[in-house]
């Protein structure tokens, strides 16, 4: 059976991969996630494990627990390969917080009660012994560290008042039991249909925000950028397992995950091809899962799925969308791993597409994510919302550049180009598509944009000498920044600016900095990673690409080699 | 309940801009931006106007409590709600709107895509004034720095290409990256989409320009600083730099081998981390390749099918393109979509022969045009220097201006409205030019 730092290793791993640079890392540990990670991790050591989550609960005790005291000793600095030893005793204490009802009052005593029963403790009260108060907080901190050195932003939050401590583990439990419980219901009332997407599922729950529990509706409240994301995905995931165990009212209590086939979700991928607009499927690479060696058939053709950003395939190249995918959707076979079953190309009215979220000076625009504030977007949808969409800014809700530009490909679709969101007063406007306007709808009033300068794409960063310069978007007319330098007091800039307005920060030597704003009661982060010209490496090139082919000859820069039909 | 937004119309007297002030600092003194986002105003009003305040209230037509004393000052509220579509059949003319609500500025961005080709350099106009020697040396620098970005990067959008240009301060105009993409494809760095959309770095290769009395080569396709320190470590080669002309593109990396066996333990020294490829003489190579000007007509890509009558067409006579009808004769035109959002100019060759609409490199449609129009092409070649030469009006497609430029590593040199190739040998010279039918004359 894995031991505690066998654990750890592989918790860590599992909510690091393919996790981009910048992103916030949430320890959201719960059953469902344990047997996923148990499955991946330990194949080859599941005798004798009936459970996983029991399983990690054993190694945690075994590592952690003396007869009824909690030792910390052991958990603190790096293992061998540079990772923090404490996460998995951090997980354990998020567990803890999953297994809150949702009429559990988050109060030390609720807290610490379900902490002793993960721990095996027994009856009593309050802080087990050999957990003084705040004993564990340096874990965090570490953890933290750790996390913005690999390029990721730390969520864990201490809290205020008597929940100073309890609040970090109680920050990273995205989704309770009790929160699945009711989503599945919601799920099942409202009957959704198979093969929603993500997107549309983001919206919905945003409509029917009412219906969820205290705890999803105060995430949701809170305006968190990374924990709006992420709880996003975590109840994607939950209507996922929805659907694969038969969209019934109740959820089973052990995970369905091992016995469902997996579909993959396509995004649009824009890219101008002279002035004209072209699209590609830009398939999602699947959540959390070690990466498959996957094949498509489309339109009678295979295609590899080939790893691009983390998270993503890269673009299906051997065709544009068509006008009849656009306009209908399609579903496309996927080979090679018996997991997975359909690359899902979903039925919309509507995609919101934002500019490449590494490359945003390159022109490309791709869906899947919710527009952030300050930033110009493209509404690609059907001529029929052409009225509702006025109407949003009529209301001077949004605007755009120009008017709305026609697909050559399908002149039932229009291209609203240079869209923003720019008023924070959205209630009491509404619109026929509620899934439009809860997907236009800003879901933070604070953002942290970076423009200009030289970035490397590939690797998240910018060059010395070409830092970005910084944009403050906000409701509020000034807000708060600061910027510093990771594992350092030295801080570049402290003070209050006006929104809207670029400013060029002076940036020093190569190095990781975390920019932090905030304005009204909402605070944010974003990283900046500053590299030195002698750290540039040479990308990987395929010669086949773009080679010019002249009759029997193929030409790449100054190679030039017979061609393939020839060889 | 739900919040809903609706109307309050207010029949106003007297000076429409002292209700509005009065309403704003009603509005912002009791923070009410979200209770009374907007309000609207005729566009014109005189003596008596209609003002209406839009309201975000759970109970449509009453008025809240905070607001009921306040509307009263206004002027007189009428009862019940409109709706926003109603405002306009309610007053004569337009209707302002001013806001309450706390917004973000829009500010507008140039379409990104609109009227750029970065094959078209009929509008790019080269840098005007002489540049110092020590502001060749330092735009130099900056080119070098550019390679070493595409080497990291590896490929892009042409968008992309021009952004980064202009962040090294390259291109200001925004027309000059349509040049440089130009110069680092003769130099073989860098490999181009059909259509231009998309660029991609080449592999580091190795092309041989001199076998005696040692080889010499010079580097083209990716490098970076590492792979340039590990190249000059002492040893059997011996790197230098040389400026381009003008210092309009990366330096030439020369490396002159000191023995025989000397490229071997260069790729030895530089080991698994970097791939050298062996090219040989590239320029030898890919003048064999070259088919003949109307073989490489054949090989450009051609445009699908077209309706012309939607579009403005220009046709390219003497210099310029002339707005007029297509009437089926092979030439160079400019196409314009009529009634587009999208101003892009294409800039095709049709050919008559095979009905195709074909897209190229400018100066290779360019050539085709002047070969079409039967205009007396020419080459000068100097055999004892071995210098070649053509006029800056006749310039060559791209691939087979490669073909020389690979020749010596450098770009030509430009004087007198003649391009000067150096170290180009007699044999190449006469093959080129007989594969593009361009009179071939010869000095001592």
């Amino acid at each position: 059976m894995p031991t505690y730092d066998e654990w750890n290793e592989a918790l860590i791993g599992y909510l690091t991969r393919g996790v981009p640079r910048g992103a916030g890392i949430f320890l959201d540990i719960n059953d469902d996630i344990l047997e996923d990670i148990g499955r991946q991790a330990f194949k080859l050591k599941s005798g004798g494990v009936t459970r996983w989550p029991d399983d990690f609960k054993r190694a945690v005790r075994a590592k952690c627990i003396l007869r009824t005291r909690v030792s910390l000793q052991n958990l603190f600095g790096y293992t061998a390969n540079e990772l923090p030893k404490g996460v998995a005793f951090l997980g354990a204490m998020v567990l803890a917080a999953y297994d809150m009802g949702e009429d559990d009052a988050v109060t030390s005593v609720n807290y610490f009660k379900r902490l002793r029963e993960v721990f095996g403790l027994g009856e009593g009260e309050g802080r087990p012994d050999g957990m003084e108060q705040g004993g564990e907080e340096a874990i965090w901190l570490e953890w933290g560290v750790w996390l913005q050195k690999q390029g990721f932003l730390s969520t864990a939050q201490a809290g205020k008042g008597t929940k100073i401590y309890i609040n970090y583990p109680i920050s990273q439990s995205l989704l309770r039991r009790t929160d699945k419980e009711r989503l599945f219901k919601l799920f099942e009332e409202k009957k959704l249909p198979q093969h929603l997407d993500q997107n549309t599922i983001s919206a919905r729950i945003r409509r029917e925000i009412l219906y969820l529990s205290k705890h999803i509706q105060s995430l949701l409240a809170e305006g968190s950028i990374q924990r709006y994301q992420a709880l996003n995905e975590a109840i994607f995931e939950e209507y996922e397992e929805w659907v694969a165990s038969g969209r019934g009212a109740v959820k089973n209590r052990e995970s369905m995950k091992q016995f469902k086939k997996r579909n993959l979700f396509a995004e649009l991928y824009r890219i101008p091809e002279l002035g004209i607009p072209t699209y590609y499927p830009y398939p999602r690479q699947p959540r959390r899962f070690r990466l498959p060696q996957l094949q498509v058939r489309r339109n009678g053709l295979l295609e590899d799925l080939v790893e691009d950003r983390p998270g993503w395939f890269e673009p299906l190249w051997k065709g544009a969308v068509s006008g009849e995918e656009l306009e209908n959707g399609a579903q496309y076979e996927l080979l090679g791993d018996a997991d997975f079953q359909y690359l899902i190309f979903p039925t919309r009215d509507f995609w919101i597409l934002t500019q490449e979220p590494d490359n945003p000076e390159s022109g490309i625009y791709v869906s899947g994510s919710a527009p952030d504030l300050g930033t110009h977007f493209i509404l690609l949808c059907k001529n029929y919302l052409q009225a509702q969409i006025a109407h949003l800014r009529n209301e001077r809700l949004v605007t755009w550049l120009g008017n709305p530009s026609p697909l050559l490909m399908n002149p039932e679709w229009v291209e609203y180009r240079g869209m923003m969101v720019l008023s924070e007063a959205w209630s009491g406007v509404f619109i026929k598509n509620r899934d439009l306007y809860e997907s236009l709808r800003p879901y933070s009033s604070l953002n942290i944009s970076f423009e200009g300068g030289m970035r490397v794409p590939n690797l998240g960063a910018w060059l010395a000498g070409y830092g970005p310069r910084i944009t403050i978007f906000t409701f509020a007319d000034t807000a708060h920044l600061s910027v510093r330098k990771i594992g350092s007091e030295q801080t570049l800039f402290d003070q209050e600016v006006h929104k809207d307005e670029p400013i060029q920060i002076q940036w020093p030597d190569p190095g990781d900095y975390i920019v932090e704003a905030s304005s009204d009661t909402l605070s944010r982060e974003r990283l900046v990673k500053l590299l030195s010209w002698d750290q540039l490496s040479l990308a990987a090139v395929e010669p086949i690409q773009q080679s010019m082919n002249l009759g029997s000859w193929r030409i790449y820069g100054a190679l030039v080699e017979p061609s393939e039909e020839l060889k | 309940m739900e919040v809903e937004r609706w109307y309050l119309p207010i029949l106003c007297h007297g000076r429409a801009q002292m209700r509005l002030e009065q309403l704003s600092r009603f509005v912002q003194q009791n923070q009410l931006y979200d209770l009374v986002p907007v309000a609207f105003i005729e566009r014109k009003p005189r003596g008596q106007f209609y003002l209406f305040v839009a309201i975000n209230s759970e109970q449509k037509s009453q008025i809240p409590d905070r607001l009921r004393g306040f509307v009263q000052q206004l002027g007189r509220p009428l009862p019940g709600a409109v709706e926003r579509e109603d405002i306009e059949k309610m007053v004569s003319g337009p209707i302002n709107p001013h806001d309450y609500a706390r917004h973000i500025t829009y500010k507008i961005e140039q379409e990104d895509v609109a009227d750029d080709n970065p094959f078209d350099l009929f509008a790019a106009q080269p840098a005007q004034h002489e540049l110092t020697s020590r502001e060749k040396t330092q735009l130099s620098i900056q080119y070098d720095k550019l390679l070493f970005w595409l080497s990291s990067v590896g490929r892009g959008t042409w968008q992309l290409f021009k952004k980064t240009c202009k962040t090294l301060g390259l291109d200001d105009s925004g027309v000059e990256a349509r040049r440089i993409l130009r110069r680092l494809r003769l130099l073989g760095h860098i490999e181009v989409s059909q259509d231009g959309s998309n660029w991609s770095v080449c592999p580091t290769c190795l092309v041989a320009i001199k076998h005696s009395p040692l080889q010499e080569y010079v580097l083209a396709g990716q490098r970076n600083i590492q792979l340039l320190e590990m190249a000059e470590r002492p040893g059997s080669v011996q790197l230098s730099f040389v400026e381009q002309p003008g210092g309009l593109a990366p330096k030439a990396i020369h490396l002159h081998m000191s023995s025989e066996n000397a490229l071997e333990r260069l790729q030895e020294g530089i080991g698994s981390r970097y791939q050298l490829i062996d090219v040989g003489m590239a320029a030898r190579k890919l003048t064999e390749a070259l088919p003949s000007l109307e073989g490489w007509l054949e090989c450009l890509p051609s445009v699908g099918k077209f309706v012309i009558a939607l579009y403005n067409v220009e046709m390219f006579v003497d210099g310029n393109f002339i707005p007029g009808t297509f009437q089926g004769e092979s030439g160079l035109y400019r196409l314009l979509l009529r009634d587009a959002n999208d101003r892009v100019y294409q800039t095709l060759f049709y050919h008559r022969g095979s009905n195709k609409w074909v897209q190229g490199d400018w100066y290779g449609l360019r050539f085709l045009a002047l070969r079409q129009a039967d205009e007396a092409c020419r080459a000068v070649y100097h055999s004892a220097i071995q210098r070649f030469a053509l006029p800056v009006s006749q310039r060559w497609p791209e691939i087979y201006e490669r073909a020389l430029v690979l020749s010596s590593g450098q770009l030509p040199e430009e004087r007198n409205n003649w391009l000067f190739f150096d170290n180009i040998s007699r044999d190449l010279a006469l093959q080129l030019t007989a594969k593009l039918a361009v009179a071939y004359e010869e000095i001592q």
